[in-house]
């Protein structure tokens, strides 16, 4: 017999196969994901993960836990009710930057803001690559795709800055050409209580040649491994942010609050599905 | 015998306040009352009014005439003075009123409020010194309306309590010393019930959700529905639940979802706009078969319409809303007792068939407040029932397990074994995304309509109020409900010239209709639809589900509800002109 409490990577697989295009980042932070919950002892049952819509979505037929593949730019609020519900069960959410940084990008600010204790991983490939290509609010200016034929005019979002300014309470950039590092921040995005972005640098193979896994290697550096560098620092967070030459990785910003799901009282002793239902009868209201 | 009187001015000057004291004084009676209130959509100035009907006989509406109106500027006088009855009575602010060529030339009594507010402590007290006016002209005494007004202030401070009974007082001695004064003996000839108490919709839901087992709201706020979000925000500790107010419509939806996926009781409370928002997570939770209740309180529309006003134009709007077809209920209160009820029934009905239900209500419901006896809710004793889930499951569980009802347990996560996907995209019975032509599109697309089939068995069929076998039968639903009982008790349920037995026929169940309803409208002799929208969505339906179509209809679409007499005028104008300009014009002669 095997030993309890030894999660494996392949615990949280399922029978389906993934559809993305062989050579597609979504592949290593699949198994990113994977390998954190397994590491963190996080059982298929105890985890919600919510999914928006979009190639990194899809991921929502090959992750064995509780799954929610929601609409275009809901994964946010899906998992910010989920986590209300049962603060007790690990949320995640999956999606893109269509998805999150476009479609949801309103959600994104106020679940900063909330500090739901959600991890967040956006699979950031600068494109539209469901719907075959087309440019994202994360798209560089030039950017030529099928409806910006004459290149993106467009100033793209800076969703680190965007998140630490709306109330982040840790933001990170990952790479899915790095594997380990990149579930190290999922593990710590984890465990971190509130609300914890993750924004993952992410090939697109098919539709994005210039953002390719190549040009990431030679722009990524970590943020770790520079010396002095403090996450607890929000305007040196807000300045890595915003830097453009090189791509620094790892945590920009983290801070201790009050997650969202702390400050209701009622939820101090049980979480909400825990209540009894029924507990209130017409003579007991006031 | 039912009195009216209505008071108006600007936001800000206290209308409500006045209204609800007014209310309170004469529920202690022991009379029934009804309060009705308009105003715009701002904070300071407008025509803001609370008319509050008075009768020994329950009632539930606002009547057209006025019996009482108290002006608090000329604007209320332009307004509201071809309201008043024969009768009626005008007590106007001397001070304010500038166009004195607009009072009537009978009955109207100039009091100077602003001034006797003044010398009572402040300017701000004139709505309590035109109570005390009015009190006068009533003929009622003095102490009660003192009674109200520790009511109303009590929790405040005993300083606002003494100079509000002082301007009452100076306003009910210079009506008493001024005028001579016939008292109206009909409010002082009755005995006190006990237990009655005025409650508005909105509250009757939010108490009705609490007793439902509720147990998560989302919610953004909008007018007339943002009420039961405040009550349950506010009691959200007492009751051991929990309140979120979203980021926006969308968010709420969203969040409610992922809540209820989660495993707790959820609704969302919002109006048409936000309903409209709200469109793509209705279809989601039609979908994924994810239990939620939506609390729509309707206004007029399109786009932001009159926020503050009533309507019943969303109907076919959460009928038809949602792309895609998927099982959804609608039900629509028609009084606070309905609401309490039918929210309940609404949150069990979510739950059991794992489908989004709307509990249709609007702003003359929601906000009026009526008289009622508490213990007309406490008998109300739905069970709550929250549909099949699995605590336990086998190996292999599939979570859109094809099943002959349509109704596939739930596993809610936390659960071992129940791992599955709630998935917006078409799936295989454990909840897989498929693609393209597969004979798992087709299963589950019968799965989730197989449920309707169930559903359409408990839907209750609509009730009767008068002779069972009448000439005519109104046909109506949602808040008419009070208009049209009122207007037919004011006749005794013989209606027009002819004195013909009439009755209503009332919708609370409105989708999917039930089939015993083809059988009750085709029994009818002379059928007549009332609705307050402009496109007879109800009578849509009914001719989309039976083949009945409804020539005769009164529809109100001006953001007023019904008042009873119109609907009693429509039986005695002798020639029937259906063009509604001409008959809501026509004055009762």
């Amino acid at each position: 017999m095997e030993e309890k409490g030894k999660l494996k990577p392949e615990d949280f697989n399922t029978t389906n196969q993934p559809t993305w295009c062989p050579g597609c980042g979504d592949f290593s932070i699949w198994q990113a994901i994977k390998v954190a919950l397994a590491e963190l002892e996080i059982e298929p049952h105890n985890s919600i993960v919510t999914y928006g819509v979009g190639c990194a979505s899809n991921m929502n037929n090959n992750i064995k836990t509780y799954g929610f593949h929601s609409l275009h730019g809901r994964a946010l609020p899906v998992a910010v009710g989920a986590k209300l519900a049962n603060h007790k069960l690990t949320v995640l959410t999956i999606s893109g930057d269509g998805d999150t940084y476009g479609e949801g990008a309103n959600h994104l600010i106020h679940t900063a803001r909330y500090n739901s204790d959600i991890t967040c991983i956006v699979c950031n490939n600068h494109s539209y690559s469901l719907t075959t290509g087309q440019a994202s609010p994360t798209s560089k200016k030039g950017y030529k795709t099928k409806t910006t034929p004459w290149g993106e005019v467009k100033q793209p979002i800076n969703p680190l800055s965007l998140v630490i300014s709306a109330g982040a309470s840790f933001v990170a950039r990952g790479f899915a050409g790095d594997l380990e590092h990149l579930k190290e921040l999922i593990k710590a995005g984890i465990k971190h209580k509130g609300f914890s972005h993750i924004d993952v640098m992410q090939q697109c193979i098919t539709f994005n040649k210039n953002q390719t896994l190549g040009y990431f290697r030679k722009k990524v550096y970590k943020l770790e491994e520079e010396k002095g560098y403090d996450f607890k620092n929000k305007l040196l967070a807000l300045e890595k942010a915003e830097e453009t030459t090189k791509i620094p990785l790892g945590i920009f910003y983290k801070k201790s609050r009050p997650t969202y799901e702390s400050t209701f009282p009622q939820l101090e002793k049980e979480a909400l599905v825990e209540k009894p239902v029924g507990n209130v009868k017409f003579s007991d209201l006031k | 015998m039912r009195y009216s009187w209505k008071i108006g001015g600007p936001a800000g000057y206290g209308i409500k306040s006045a209204g609800a004291t007014f209310t309170k004084a004469f529920l202690k009676k022991g009379l029934n009352v009804f309060y009705y209130s308009e105003y715009p959509s701002l904070i300071r100035g407008g025509h803001n009014t609370v008319q509050v009907d008075i009768s020994n006989e329950k009632i539930r509406s606002s009547s057209e005439k006025i019996s009482f109106l108290v002006a608090l500027d000329d604007l209320t006088i332009k307004m509201d003075k071809d309201y008043l009855g024969k009768d009626g009575i005008l007590i106007y602010d001397e001070n304010a009123i500038k166009n004195t060529k607009a009072l009537p030339k009978k009955g109207a009594y100039g009091v100077p409020f602003s001034d006797i507010a003044k010398e009572s402590g402040n300017l701000v007290l004139r709505n309590t010194v035109a109570l005390g006016a009015s009190f006068a002209f009533f003929g009622c005494r003095i102490k009660e309306l003192e009674h109200a007004l520790e009511l109303t202030f009590g929790k405040k401070c005993e300083e606002l309590i003494a100079e509000n009974i002082k301007a009452a007082r100076a306003g009910y001695d210079y009506a008493k010393k001024t005028f001579e004064l016939d008292p109206v003996e009909f409010f002082d000839a009755l005995r006190p019930s006990k237990g009655k108490k005025v409650i508005t919709g909105n509250e009757a839901t939010a108490m009705g959700a609490v007793v439902g087992g509720l147990k998560f709201l989302a919610a953004y706020p909008m007018t007339p529905s943002t009420a039961i979000l405040q009550y349950l925000a506010g009691h959200q500790r007492d009751y051991d639940l929990l309140v979120h107010q979203g980021e926006d419509e969308i968010g709420v939806i969203h969040e409610a979802l992922g809540a209820s996926f989660a495993g707790a009781r959820s609704m969302v409370t919002t109006s048409g706009g936000g309903f409209a928002l709200m469109n793509e997570g209705y279809s989601l939770s039609g979908m994924t078969e994810i239990p939620l209740v939506i609390a729509e309180v309707m206004r007029p529309a399109p786009a932001s319409g009159l926020p503050t006003w009533t309507d019943q134009g969303d109907l076919s709007y959460v009928i038809h809303g949602g792309h895609g077809d998927f099982p959804k209920a609608v039900l629509a209160p028609g009084d606070p007792e309905e609401a309490y009820e039918l929210i309940q029934e609404a949150l069990n009905i979510a739950e059991r068939y794992q489908m989004p239900v709307v509990f249709l209500s609007d702003k003359f419901v929601g906000e009026s407040k009526y008289t009622i006896l508490s213990a007309n809710l406490r008998e109300i004793k739905i069970k709550i029932d929250r549909g099949e889930i699995v605590t336990k499951t086998g190996k292999g569980y599939k979570r859109y397990l094809n099943t002959r009802s349509g109704i596939s347990p739930r596993a809610l996560p936390g659960t071992e074994g129940g791992e599955h996907v709630a998935n917006s995209d078409e799936h295989n019975p454990y909840g897989f995304s498929v693609e393209g032509f597969d004979k798992d599109r087709t299963l589950q697309m019968n799965k989730r309509a197989r449920k309707i089939t169930a559903l359409k068995k408990e839907m209750k069929l609509p009730k009767v109020f008068g002779p069972k076998d009448a000439d005519i039968s109104l046909v109506s639903w949602g808040s008419n409900k009070g208009p049209i009982i009122d207007a037919l008790e004011s006749v005794d349920y013989k209606i027009g010239k002819g004195r013909q037995p009439v009755n209503y026929i009332h919708f609370t169940h409105l989708f999917p209709l039930p089939a015993g309803v083809e059988k009750i409208l085709r029994q009818a002799n002379r059928l007549i639809l009332l609705e307050c929208n402009q496109s007879a969505q109800f009578g849509k339906l009914l001719a989309q589900e039976f083949g009945i179509k409804i020539k005769e209809q009164i529809l109100k679409y001006d953001s007023r509800p019904f008042w009873p007499e119109e609907i009693v005028r429509y039986f005695n104008i002798s020639k029937i002109d259906k063009t509604l300009k001409s008959l809501w014009k026509k004055k009762e002669s």
